[in-house]
């Protein structure tokens, strides 16, 4: 009987210590492609509209009610706007973000593209 | 395994079986307190004070998109915070709003439309800007001059147009300038502090707060956030910014100066490194419209009424956030030598300007800002 519970014990200890080192694993390579990769979000008048991971390339086009859009475009693990109905084009002259803290705005569509999950930007503003 | 394992216990427990209960009891907890460490390890909390770092955005106010880094316990704390900061801000921004009006509060609007005709019942807050202006424009020689909405109304004007339709963009006619020029006369704002009201007594003349009200409500709402206990705060309106002590790590808060050259690969001109203290630039890139490829700014110099070119941008940094924008507006309309050996006269002031050719100069003391 003695044997028997210990065995089990053995073999009960040796589970559980497979299983928190396989989650550990687990938490760890998620955390790490998480921060390292970034994800662009967009918030439109306020409300976010969508996240977009900065490890796939893709253009998302941005429209709004009134007719206004901004076109999003994620490519080498930056986000940038590439085109847009605004008549001043500031967005578009900004360059392509990839840090947490970096952030686009288009003031005449209300539109905010900022980084989050990724490595924090050297700089904690920009005055301009 | 484990439920099954107790459950075989049952009633009839040995003494031995307890024991081996114990054991595994010991052996889950064990598991669960390394579990809890690994997690904790793995998230970037501040073990000394429990504060975790978030940002918040938002525009709206002012015209611009408004920054706060600040550190809180948690999410909910840090967003009842923003939420406060947002709140007092936009109340700001109604009151100095020239354009707009707001149901409940007269604001710079009402005093304008109210210009020669009667004086208006305003609150303190309106009072203090004004007041502050009228300092700021004998501090400067003039150089920043809230009266002069007649002329920057019609650069605004032409701007927008220019903006809207580039290929019809023009320039107001030096007449037009001259005669709204006649209507600036700082003097006849009349503030009188006992009936809180403010009268223009000319009925020409009309205010335009944007040279310093940004910056002043910036150093109001950076004032209050640390009364609500953000002892800790970077606040950003449109790179206007206050820092309230420094990083939760007792370092100072790293900020960059925007190269004024948007094609250039460096973002920017210069970092610096601030702690209580605040920095406002003012540069041609970003607010301007073009007429037959030349750049005219925003920033309209008072002795020629045109746009001022005598530099890309200038960044100041001082304690007063109010003060720290009018006197960037100021300095950004005089020569570059004729600014320099101004601030070099002014008291823990320093600046610091980007040449259009990429060239920056400094005043003497503004390398104590630098990192390195």
């Amino acid at each position: 009987m003695e044997k028997v519970m210990k065995k089990r014990t053995l073999v009960f200890a040796l589970l559980l210590l497979l299983l928190s080192a396989v989650s550990y694993a687990a938490v760890t390579i998620y955390q790490n492609q998480t921060t390292e990769k970034g994800i662009a979000v967009v918030i439109a008048e306020g409300v976010e509209i969508g996240r977009y991971p900065l490890n796939r390339d893709r253009e998302e086009m941005l429209k709004y009610e009134n007719g206004g859009y901004n076109i999003l475009t994620i490519q080498h693990g930056e986000a940038q706007i590439t085109e847009a109905s605004c008549p001043d084009k500031i967005c578009v002259y900004h360059r392509p973000i990839s840090k947490n803290g970096q952030s686009i705005v288009c003031l005449p569509n209300e539109l905010i593209i900022e980084i989050q999950n990724a490595p924090q930007a050297e700089i904690d503003a920009v005055t301009n | 395994m484990h439920a099954l394992l107790l459950s075989q216990s049952g009633v009839s427990f040995t003494v031995n079986r307890k024991k081996e209960v114990v054991k595994y009891i010991k052996i889950c907890t064990g598991l669960v307190v390394l579990g809890v460490c690994m997690t904790a390890c793995g998230q970037k909390k501040n073990q000394e004070t429990e504060l975790t770092r978030y940002t918040a955005s938002f525009l709206n106010v002012f015209d611009t998109k408004t920054d706060m880094i600040g550190y809180a316990k948690n999410e909910e704390e840090f967003s009842a915070q923003a939420e406060l900061v947002k709140k007092e801000l936009t109340r700001y921004h109604e009151l100095y709003d020239i354009y707009n009006s707001y149901e409940g509060a007269a604001n710079i609007r009402t005093i304008n439309e109210q210009a020669g005709i009667m004086p208006v019942k305003v609150d303190a807050e309106i009072l203090d800007l004004l007041e502050m202006g009228k300092e700021m424009y004998a501090y400067t020689g003039g150089q920043v001059n809230i009266a002069m909405g007649s002329v920057l109304g019609i650069w605004h004007e032409y701007r927008e147009q220019g903006i809207d339709d580039p290929k019809n963009a023009a320039l107001p006619s030096m007449e037009a300038l001259e005669e709204a020029a006649s209507h600036t006369d700082i003097e006849k704002v009349i503030i009188d502090r006992e009936h809180s009201t403010v009268y223009l007594e000319d009925p020409e003349m009309s205010l335009d707060v944007g040279g310093i009200g940004k910056g002043y409500a910036v150093q109001k709402v950076a004032e209050y956030a640390k009364e609500l206990g953000m002892d800790r705060l970077l606040l950003s309106v449109g790179g206007n910014i206050s820092a309230n002590a420094q990083r939760i790590d007792d370092t100072n808060w790293v900020l960059g100066i925007q190269n004024p050259d948007m094609d250039s690969d460096e973002p920017y001109a210069e970092r610096v490194k601030l702690a209580d203290a605040c920095v406002v630039t003012s540069g041609d890139y970003q607010r301007y419209y073009e007429v037959d490829g030349v750049r005219y700014c925003h920033i309209i110099d008072p002795d020629t009424l045109m746009p001022a070119s005598y530099c890309a941008s200038v960044s100041i940094i001082t304690a007063d956030s109010g003060k720290a924008d009018a006197l960037s507006t100021a300095v950004y309309n005089m020569p570059v030598e004729e600014g320099r050996v101004y601030v070099e006269k002014l008291q823990d002031v320093e600046a610091m300007w980007v040449l259009s050719d990429g060239s920056k100069i400094y005043t003497d003391g503004f390398s104590g800002y630098l990192e390195g």
